[in-house]
């Protein structure tokens, strides 16, 4: 039987990156993949004839230059558009649309708020800053602060002297973004409520939390890390969807040797006196690797791959309380025509992102639905129209739309019958989120062709996300850097020897930033150190 | 001329005059009210009926108040910690005790053992946290090398603690108490015991991030409780800073902090008398020192944006309640019971947090009561505070709130309503007339994760001095915070003499 150097459970992008790394350092690796298409949560599916769905995640934002050039995505088709511009409509009104050029939004936000137009740059400024600070935490393998290891204690002084280098009112700026709410934060810069709302949400993605919930403030900054050339610059939609992310790597990774296979899901992860020693596919076949990767997130690894009998017991409880409460669903529209929202004309403000989050107490309400295990009657929706930009994603004259919702939470009260009564909520969910859309732009819903929504279940069911949560696990603070996703085990190893963690359950965690799976690879190739 | 003017005659404001005397230092303290205490002070609500002040309890920091010696001053304290029922009527009460040994009858092995893991857990984690947090909060811009020295010494106590310990610890602080207590705990009447210090002082539910650190400082910090709460100690202190030289003044309230080019110099008084001092500490809340005591075209730069934006958003109304009878609580079995939480779930705390997170008073409130007999065979004192208020009610808030105290009272102890002696309700608005505390908030602003230790009120001025030369903060606004009396204003006397 042949025995690759390494197999990688999951085609998603980070296992996909792991392998490409791996495979452009020598090794003979394979990638498996449970469904037909590659891409795991970053995929593109024409789900109906002539229109292509960026199915799961639809924007791409943060995803590392360096693993761009790294694995010459360009030159394997990556091609990514800028969004132009963030529209949050609302009842009354025009709503408020940000764009691209910095003179037109300050134009639009001092029609609600003078002071708000001056100091909007200011907090950009200010945010970018900060994300400047937190890109080095993101690209690199977290420190542990219990550790007494060189590597650790110089990482950590470098933070330390990093602290005492920076003026008081950044030093401040820092604790105050890592232990905010999203909404208290931009309470403190801002006063008009349409600009807060859409600001705040990018705190609450993929979290069961409210813009209201400290902590946030730290998920915001993510938000911000996407936009270090300016404006809108680095978040965009990729040509083709966000499976051409996940397909470009994968033609690197083939390029550089690997091989994939789809159509191949896993049963177990072998394991050995301790030590994986290959796979078990559904069918039987066994594989054999000196080296497992897993690109699936901790509770699939190692409660459904690996066992806890491979595992130690505290191990095992950690990763039990891993929380996962999946809070956000999909739904992806096809349309006869773009949707108009009063007072504004043509269609220049649906070229980047909407977000229909018209107030804060909106979105704590919206929060409040699902605190209760109920999905939010009025949620928060963030819609992009890739096929404005990207006319290969519908037929000519015809869109695609993609809508983000949160609240959707995974446990639904007990009388809806709990995660496994989605099913049964899944087409009124799928009205909510319509509904809310259509008392937006009157006549929206005579325009769509087709609907596929996707709760939280469906997630769970289709790709394997754990509770249906979209980052692998929640990205609240007692679950990131060094506890991502239990201490000690922070830097891809995990207590089964040869067994590696390269999903977004690791370290710096979810999002199409591809550096997981990388930075697994780099810690596989650094070798015994 | 005196050396410190200290304003606000509470708990904090006396045990800094206290300190500040012994260090040779002339004081002269300004309360506004014609009676010492702030909000530990006593009122006779019937004759032989007086409450012990506003809050529910009187346990300053651990340790912090020895140097007093308030024992010298007639204070005894208490070796006990009297324990929580749990219970929204008159069954399924749950007695929960901070010693684990009579949980065992009450809970099932399993449960029981897992509290008693708790709790040592707790024990274990807060001694190398004590000692940090009852110090002043460091500075993370220092260069000094005794700074960083001590600092060194802090992070080595913690890293003792071994890797297992120091990660839970670092993984629960930033956590909500509700994925703590799910995490730990099956019986739903124990989640919710935990939770009411984690919530104290803050529109946080249970299920807000943050909500343990603030359990956390408090389990590390609390300690004793004196004989006769809030009014033994306030007596105490008063005559520890009298026999000191201090010099006490009541009816005399602070109207301006009096600013030069070099600072602070002096404080005007109500009626036009200034009292002249180099230095002021304040023991009044951040917002109230920084926006109404002091003219804001002298406040430094974006110091009235932190005053601005400190967090205050009241959640919490009293009510005082004398019976002419002590309650019996048939929840407790017949045992004696002197604080009661009436949160049997996460769920009704987490609902009452949503009401004034909105603007409103929420539908459903849940209280915590403290109960107190002046003497044996008399009658009783309850005071409750009743969660879900903000700030801003509606017509007739007020009745409605202290409606819900009384219904609450009748469901633990039928027939109470009727052995009512006299009330006395304040809701966030009374409180704020009657303390002079912003927005009407118990603990002089928000005990969330972004205003504790470093950041109460505000990195510049979380080491008790501030941007203005002289002037000190030493009240609730500042650590440990406003649910440990005391512990500011000891702090903040002991930054002033170290200078």
């Amino acid at each position: 039987m042949q025995t690759w150097d390494a197999i990688v459970v999951g085609g998603g992008h980070n296992g996909l990156a792991c392998a490409a790394y791996l495979a452009k350092a020598g090794k003979k690796v394979l990638v498996l993949e449970r469904r037909h298409v590659l891409g795991g949560a970053a995929v593109s599916e024409e789900v109906f004839p002539g229109f292509t769905y960026s199915v799961c995640s639809y924007v791409v934002s943060l995803l590392r230059p360096w693993i761009i050039r790294d694995l010459e995505l360009a030159r394997f088709g990556l091609q990514l558009i800028p969004l132009e511009s963030s529209f949050s409509p609302s009842r009354e009104g025009t709503g408020l649309c940000r764009w691209a050029d910095a003179a037109r939004t300050r134009d639009e936000i001092s029609r609600f708020s003078r002071n708000d137009a001056e100091l909007y740059p200011e907090f950009g400024l200010a945010m970018m800053q900060m994300a400047r600070f937190a890109k080095p935490v993101i690209d690199a393998p977290a420190p542990d602060p219990s550790s007494f290891s060189p590597r650790d204690l110089i990482q950590l002084l470098r933070l330390g002297n990093h602290f005492q280098d920076t003026d008081p009112d950044g030093l401040a700026l820092r604790l105050k973004l890592m232990t905010m709410s999203s909404a208290d934060l931009l309470d403190e810069w801002f006063e008009s409520d349409v600009l807060k709302a859409p600001m705040s949400v990018s705190g609450i993605i993929g979290t069961m939390l409210g813009v209201r919930s400290p902590g946030t403030a730290y998920v915001m900054l993510h938000h911000y890390m996407g936009e270090i050339d300016g404006a809108f610059r680095s978040w965009g939609f990729a040509r083709g969807g966000t499976g051409a992310v996940s397909c470009a790597i994968a033609d690197a990774a083939r390029h550089f040797g690997a091989t994939i296979r789809t159509e191949a899901p896993v049963d177990k992860i072998l394991v050995s006196g301790g030590q994986a020693t290959g796979v078990v596919l559904k069918d039987g076949e066994e594989l054999r690797a000196r080296e497992v990767v897993s690109g699936c997130d901790p509770r699939l690894t190692f409660l459904g791959f690996v066992g806890r009998d491979h595992l130690p017991d505290d191990f095992v409880q950690q990763v039990e309380r891993f929380r996962y409460r999946g809070s956000s669903g999909k739904v992806n529209l096809a349309l006869d025509r773009l949707p108009s929202f009063p007072g504004r004309e043509g269609f220049e403000h649906l070229r980047g992102d909407l977000a229909v989050a018209p107030g804060v107490d909106y979105l704590e309400s919206a929060y409040d639905d699902a605190k209760e295990g109920r999905f939010s009657k009025h949620p928060y929706i963030n819609i992009v129209f890739p096929s404005t930009c990207d006319p290969s994603v519908a037929p000519p004259g015809k869109h695609v739309m993609s809508c983000f919702v949160q609240y959707a939470p995974y446990e639904l009260a007990e009388e809806l019958g709990g995660p496994a009564g989605w099913p049964d909520q899944r087409e009124a969910f799928g009205d909510a989120v319509c509904d809310t859309v259509e008392e937006l732009a009157p006549g929206f819903k005579d325009s769509i062709l087709h609907r596929q929504v996707l709760t939280p279940w469906d997630l769970e069911q289709e790709f394997g996300l754990t509770e249906g949560n979209i980052f692998h696990g929640e990205l609240s603070l007692e679950q990131l850097a060094f506890l991502r996703p239990a201490a000690g085990w922070s830097r891809y190893r995990t207590p089964v020897k040869k067994l590696w963690l390269a999903g977004s359950g690791a370290h710096p965690g979810g999002g199409i930033m591809g550096a997981p799976g990388a930075l697994c690879a780099k810690a596989m190739l650094g070798g015994a150190r | 001329m005196a050396d410190v003017c200290i304003l606000g005659g509470g708990v904090n404001g006396l045990a800094a005059a206290a300190t500040l005397a012994k260090a040779g230092r002339r004081v002269t303290l300004l309360e506004a009210r014609g009676a010492l205490g702030g909000l530990a002070a006593g009122e006779e609500l019937a004759p032989g009926l007086s409450t012990f002040g506003d809050r529910l309890d009187a346990a300053p920091p651990v340790g912090l108040l020895d140097e007093l010696e308030l024992e010298r001053h007639g204070l005894r304290w208490r070796d006990d910690v009297p324990p929580l029922l749990v219970a929204d009527g008159e069954a399924d009460g749950l007695l929960v005790h901070a010693e684990p040994g009579p949980m065992w009858e009450q809970l099932p092995a399993a449960e029981a053992q897992r509290y008693a893991d708790w709790r040592s857990a707790l024990a274990r984690w807060t001694s190398p946290v004590r000692a940090l947090l009852t110090e002043r909060p460091p500075d993370l811009k220092t260069r000094a090398p005794g700074e960083l020295f001590a600092l060194a010494k802090h992070a080595l106590s913690l890293r003792r603690l071994g890797d297992r310990d120091m990660h839970e610890l670092m993984r629960v602080a930033p956590m909500a108490v509700h994925d703590w207590a799910h995490e730990i705990f099956t019986d739903a009447r124990l989640r919710a015991a935990i939770a009411p210090r984690a919530l104290a002082g803050t529109t946080a539910g249970p299920r807000s991030p943050g909500t343990c650190a603030s359990l956390l400082l408090d389990e590390a910090l609390r300690g004793r409780e004196p004989f006769g709460g809030g009014p033994a100690l306030v007596a105490a202190l008063t005559a520890c800073a009298r026999e000191r030289g201090a010099e006490l003044r009541t009816d005399a309230r602070a109207e301006e902090i009096l600013l030069d080019a070099d600072g602070v110099r002096g404080v005007r008084v109500a009626g036009g008398e200034t009292v002249e001092a180099r230095t002021v500490l304040s023991t009044a809340d951040f917002a109230t020192t920084m926006l109404a005591l002091v003219d804001p075209a002298q406040l430094p730069d974006r110091m009235e944006t932190a005053a601005r934006v400190w967090k205050r958003r009241a959640t919490t109304a009293v009510v005082h309640i004398a019976l002419e009878a002590a309650p019996e609580l048939p929840a407790a079995g017949g045992r004696p019971v002197e604080r009661v939480s009436s949160a049997t779930d996460l769920r009704a705390m987490e609902r009452a947090a949503d009401g004034p997170k909105h603007g409103r008073l929420a539908e459903n409130s849940w209280s915590e009561l403290r109960i107190h007999r002046p003497a044996e065979g008399s009658g009783a004192v309850v005071t409750m505070h009743v969660h879900g208020v903000p700030y801003a009610l509606p017509e007739g808030g007020r009745e409605t709130v202290e409606e819900r105290a009384l219904a609450q009272l009748e469901r633990l102890s039928p027939g109470s309503r009727g052995r009512v002696a006299a009330t006395r309700t304040k809701t966030p608005a009374d409180l704020e007339r009657e303390h002079g505390l912003a927005g009407g908030h118990l603990f002089h602003g928000e005990h969330i994760l972004d205003q504790l230790w470093l950041q109460r009120p505000a990195l510049s001025c979380s080491r008790y001095a501030t941007p203005i030369s002289g002037l000190y903060l030493g009240g609730g606004s500042v650590h440990p915070g406003g649910a440990l009396p005391g512990g500011a204003g000891i702090l903040a006397a002991r930054a002033l003499v170290s200078g």
